[in-house]
Order: C-alpha cells, then structure tokens, then sequence
C-alpha cells in the first residue's frame, strides 16, 4: 500500500506539475493566439481595405468595360460609314456620270463628283442645284415628280454648262443616306449627242415616212398595173383554145392548174373537176405507159419537148391523139419545181394526115401505073415541059391481035372489051415478068420494049421471050373462041428518045426510027409469026432459032433483011 | 503646352484649366496615349478646383484612347476635390454614346453636350 499510496502521491505531484506547465502553456498559448487574433485582425482589415478598393476598382473595370463595348460599337458603326464614304467617292470619282449630293429643301449641293464639275462648272458646290437647270418649270415639275414618286429617273432637262452654254441631260434622283443625314442623289447624264441623233432620227422618219407614203402610191399603181396584167393573161389562159396546164414534176403526177381548153378537151366539166379525179397523170392519161416515159425523160433532159403526139384518154374513156409542148421550170438550184405545156387535140388532123397519106399512096400507085418509077420521080421533082431522054440500045415489040375488029361482030361490046382486057392483062403480067416496059396499047396493038428506063443489057433476049410467051398464051385464048385468034409481033433493036410531052393525059412514049422499024416488022409480019429486023437477029442469033424471011422495005431506009423468030436454043441461059 | 499630330491636337491652357482635344485620335495602343496622358495628369498637378476637358472638335477617338481618358476619370475621382467638366458635341456620333458613361465612373462630374 505504501508503493502505492507513494505511486499515487507521486503521480499526484507529477499531475501538479503537467497541470502547471499546461496551465503555464496555455497562458502562453493564449497570448500567441491574443497577437495572432489581433495580428490576423490587422491584416483582416488590411485585406477589407483591398477588397473595397478592388471591388470599387472592379466596378470601374466594369463601368470601363462597358464603355469600352458600346464604344466599340459606336466605332466600328463610324469606320463603316468612313468606308462606305470612301468607297462612294471612289466610285463616284470613277463614274462617267455627274453625281451631285443635294440636302436640304433647298438642295444645296454639298458633294460634286469630277464628272459633274465637268459638266455644270467647278463653281456648283453649295449652290442650289436650281441654278444649273435653265427652265424654271423643269426644276419644279422635278420636284413635283420627286415628291409624289420618291424618286425621278431619266428625266431629260436642259442644264448650264460651266461656260454658261446650255446642254441637254437626263437627270435622276434618288434619296440618299449621306454621312448620317437625309440627301438626294442627283445623276446627270450628257445627252447631247442622243439628242442630236434622236432629231436627225426624227428627220430621217419622216423623210422616209414620206418616202413610203410615195412607195405605197407608187405600188398601188403597180398593183393595179399588175392587176390589169395579171386579169390580162387570166383572159388569155382562160379563153385560150389551147389546153394549158402546170402539173407536178415528180410521180404520182397531179395538175396544178388546167385552163377551161385543158378540161374540155379531156371532157371533163371544169378545170377543178379535172385536178380533183387525175390524182396520177401517167397512169390516168396517157395511153401508152412508155411514150409517156419517154416524154417524161426529154422534158427532165431537155430544155423543152415540142410537138410531141400521144394518144390520152378522156373522162368516158374514150381516146384522143393531142400533140404537146412542154417544159420543166426550175429553181435557182436546177430542181424541177413544175412541168408546164400546152396540149392541143390533133385527132381530126391525125384522121385527115391518115386519109391524106392514103390518098397520096393511090395516087402514087396510080402514077407508077403509068409511068416507070424513074421518070415518075423526075416528073414530081421538076416542073418540066419535056422529059425526054435517049437510049442507043433497047429492044421494042409491037404486037396486033389479027382481024380483032371481025370478032366485035360475033360478041358483044362488052364481052369483046373484056377479052382484050383479059388478052392484055395477060401481056402485062409476061412484061413484069421479064423487066420490060410495057408502053401502050393503041386499039388491039400492044407495045413493049426492053432496056429503059433502067438499063438491061439482055433486053433483047427478055423481048424474045416475050414474045415466045405471048405467041404461047395467045394460042390459050384462041382455045376458048370459036374463031381462031393470032398475033403478028414485029422486034427491032436500036436507039430511041423516050419521054413525057405535053401538060395533059401525058404518057411515057418514044420516038425515033427504031420505033418505026419495029412497027414496019409487025406490021408486015404474018399471023403466028414473031418477025425481027437485022439488028434484033444479030443480037440473038447466038441463043434463038430464025429462018431468013427476005428482004421488006423500009420507008426512007430502002431494003432490009429480015428472019422469023423460031424458038429459042437449049444452050440459052435464062433470064 | 500641348500635342499636335497629323489628325489631332491636344491643348492644355492653364488658365482656363482646360484640356482641348480635337480631330481624330487613332493612336494603335494605350502606351502610345501615354504624352496625352501627362498632359491631362499635369493639368491637374496643381489641384484646381475644376478641370474642364473640351472634346467639343474630337470628332473620332478610338478605343485605347477612350480607355485612356476613363482611367483618367477614375484618377481624377480618386484624388478628390476636383470637379470635373466635359464638353462634348451633339454632332459627334460617338460622343453621344459613350460620353454619358464617364458620369457612371464619377457620378459628380458635370457633362455638357452642345
């Protein structure tokens, strides 16, 4: 207990002792706290000193800030005005245009651009700019104008030139913002010159105005004149009696026009009748498809077809011949715009050409009846008095039907006429047979001879023969006849002239004293007999078979040997 | 004593205790207001009773010389017992606008607008 009680008294002074020093710590403690309160105090009211003159200063930043803005503002809203300031002088100054700043109801000018000096003088600033226009009454209808639109644009007014001469402008003005102010924007333009031109203008007008008053009388004339023509040719077409037509140049071929000539010959009622039914011209028309082809090529080739004969059909279908000229007209460029012609019926013409042509072909057939076709040539050609040509060498025949007149008692004239036309005929034939010339026959007396017109070298030879034929055929006639009938036939050979003489019932003759020899041989031959002179049986001798007859005289000649033609030789070539 | 640049001028006339100002300021920044500056501060070295600043033929100032000017409010302010005077124009936009805001930073000065 007393370690205890000693522990305790112990711990109770070491207590004592921690209480004093805390106690002694505390104080000192609290005093540091005391100087640092006041101290922290001190500086409290040092710092409140600051933040006063911070928050007043922060105020005024604030104030300053503000101003600072709304100056901003106020500046920027003036630099843009400045520029835009700027930029209107460059401009104006650049402008070809007077440009003249006006304020005021007076409307002073207070800006003038380079341009507008130019033209109304350098003197125009801070005048009103009534002074640079000359009409009093202009300057207050501008106003007039200005005040009830808000604006005038081209307004054309005479102004004062710096010099004081006068100048035509045109004028505008338009309301303007100019530094911070109401202002008028006046734009002056120098007309003069479109003046000038617009009076020389004016001028022309009315010289050509009147110019066309003169060409619209001048053309009324013409059209009249035209008019007057046109009804002119209208006639002529429409009263033509040939048929006209245009019709298109490439097929189907249609008319484009057709005269009341035209649609009356292709029976139709009307020109119009006749465009509307022909809708193909080459089939519809014309008859034949090739001819019309034919024609189509010479029209497209040539500069013109003339007289060219088709037969066409008509409405009835019946068939007309027409003969036609045409052509194809054309443009600048050489394309067919149309085909033109003229038609006209040739029908009757063509029927009356056909009669004529036969009529022709008769006479000529009758002509070459009577005369050698040579001769007949020559007689159509020359208008001759004589046609008359010499032969040195021909071969001629006389023949007579013996006591022909005896028998006229025992028939009639009919009969007797017939027989001889039977007897002769039958000569003819033999004399075509052997290219002789048959001459003439003169009662019962037929004559022939050979070598002419067309030269014969064998004529004598064809004669012989001849006249073997007719002794032949003669005897086929006496056959039929109770009475016997004979032929004496004489033949000589020579020279003759042979021609046409006389203007009327001429006949192709000849003359010369062989015609007379050969005659004398007939006529002093015996019936049945062929009787041939010397020169005829020199000639033949070669070929034919004759017995000498003796010696017959002849007229002017004397006597001259004759012989009897028998027959002809085996070795005797045909003829 | 006074300042004059190619577009403005600054003149102080002791006499009057005014400080004219006129043309346009575009000084580029704050330092360059500096000379301003002095001469305002000296136009109230000697304590006057009223110092008057004319602006009545600054027809432009830019925002570094408005700073300028309102710290010079704020000095004149503090310093106290000066009255301060402004004189501006009713022609000149800017003036319009922001010279009524000085008054906020010194409540006392008299702001006269012709």
């Amino acid at each position: 207990m007393d370690n205890t009680v000693e522990q305790l008294k112990q711990e109770i002074a070491d207590l004592r002792l921690m209480l004093q020093a805390a106690v002694e710590h505390g104080d000192a403690v609290e005093q540091a706290l005391q100087s640092e309160i006041s101290e922290r105090k001190r500086v409290e009211s040092y710092l409140q000193a600051i933040l006063s003159a911070v928050r007043r200063s922060k105020a005024d930043l604030e104030i300053m800030l503000e101003t600072m803005a709304q100056h901003e503002e106020t500046v920027i809203e003036h630099e843009i005005k400045e520029s835009q300031q700027a930029l209107f002088a460059a401009i104006a100054e650049a402008s070809p245009i007077g440009m003249l700043v006006c304020q005021g109801s007076d409307r002073l000018i207070s800006y003038a651009n380079s341009r507008a000096m130019e033209l109304l003088g350098t003197h125009i600033l801070h005048q009103p700019i009534k002074n640079c226009i000359i009409i009093d009454n202009d300057y207050h209808r501008l106003e007039a104008e200005l005040e009830s639109a808000g604006k005038v644009e081209d307004y054309e007014v005479q102004m004062y030139q710096g010099d004081g001469s006068s100048f035509w402008a045109s004028a505008c003005v338009h309301p303007l913002s100019w530094k911070g102010q109401t202002a008028l924007l006046y734009t002056v333009f120098d007309i003069t010159e479109k003046k000038r031109i617009t009076a020389r203008l004016q001028n022309s007008e009315a010289i050509l105005r009147e110019q066309a008053q003169l060409l619209e009388i001048a053309v009324e004339a013409r059209t009249l004149e035209l008019q007057a023509a046109e009804e002119k040719y209208r006639r002529i077409f429409e009263n033509a009696i040939e048929g006209i037509y245009q019709s298109t140049p490439h097929s189907p071929r249609k008319y484009l026009v057709a005269n009341p000539a035209l649609a009356h010959m292709y029976k139709y009622d009307s020109p119009e009748q006749l465009m509307r039914s022909i809708t193909n011209i080459d089939e519809q028309v014309y008859v034949d498809r090739e001819r019309r082809q034919e024609f189509i090529k010479l029209v497209t080739t040539q500069e013109k077809v003339t007289n060219f004969e088709s037969e066409v059909y008509c409405r009835d279908g019946s068939k007309i011949w027409i003969t036609e000229n045409a052509k194809a007209v054309r443009d600048d460029q050489g394309n067919i715009l149309f085909f033109e012609g003229s038609v006209q019926d040739i029908t009757a013409k063509r029927q009356a050409e056909l009669a004529l042509r036969q009529e022709q072909a008769k006479s000529e057939r009758l002509l070459l009846n009577i005369l050698p076709k040579t001769i007949a040539e020559q007689l159509k050609s020359e208008q001759p008095n004589l046609i008359a040509d010499s032969y040195s060498d021909v071969s001629i025949l006389f023949a007579d039907i013996v006591e022909f007149t005896s028998f006229a008692s025992s028939i009639t004239p009919k009969e007797l006429v017939g027989l001889l036309n039977s007897i002769f005929s039958t000569f003819d034939v033999l004399a075509e047979k052997y290219h002789l010339e048959k001459i003439k026959t003169i009662g019962d007396e037929y004559m022939v001879v050979g070598g002419l017109p067309d030269p014969n070298p064998h004529h004598a030879q064809a004669i012989a023969h001849m006249a073997l034929d007719m002794q032949k055929a003669i005897r086929q006639f006496q056959s039929k006849f109770p009475r016997p009938m004979s032929l004496r036939i004489g033949i000589n050979t020579g020279s003759v002239i042979a021609g046409v003489i006389g203007q009327k019932k001429f006949s192709y003759d000849l003359w010369g004293d062989a015609v007379n020899i050969a005659s004398r041989m007939e006529s002093q031959g015996e019936p049945g007999k062929i009787q041939v002179s010397e020169m005829t049986y020199v000639r033949l001798r070669e070929h034919f078979h004759f017995t000498r007859r003796g010696l017959i005289p002849i007229k002017g000649k004397g006597e001259m040997p004759t012989y009897w033609l028998e027959g002809v030789k085996e070795n005797s070539p045909t003829i | 004593m006074q300042i004059v640049g190619d577009s403005y001028c600054v003149k102080y006339v002791p006499e009057a205790d005014t400080v004219y100002l006129s043309g346009s300021l575009r000084l580029p920044n704050i330092e360059a207001y500096q000379p301003i500056l002095d001469i305002l501060l000296s136009a109230i070295a000697s304590a006057p009773p009223v110092i008057t600043i004319d602006l009545q033929q600054l027809q432009f100032l830019n925002s570094s010389g408005l700073s300028m000017l309102l710290m010079f409010v704020v000095k004149v302010r503090d310093k106290g017992h000066i009255g301060m005077v402004i004189k501006g124009s009713q022609g000149i936009l800017w003036q319009t606008k922001s010279l009524k805001n000085l008054r906020r930073l010194m409540p006392d000065m008299v702001l006269e607008m012709h």
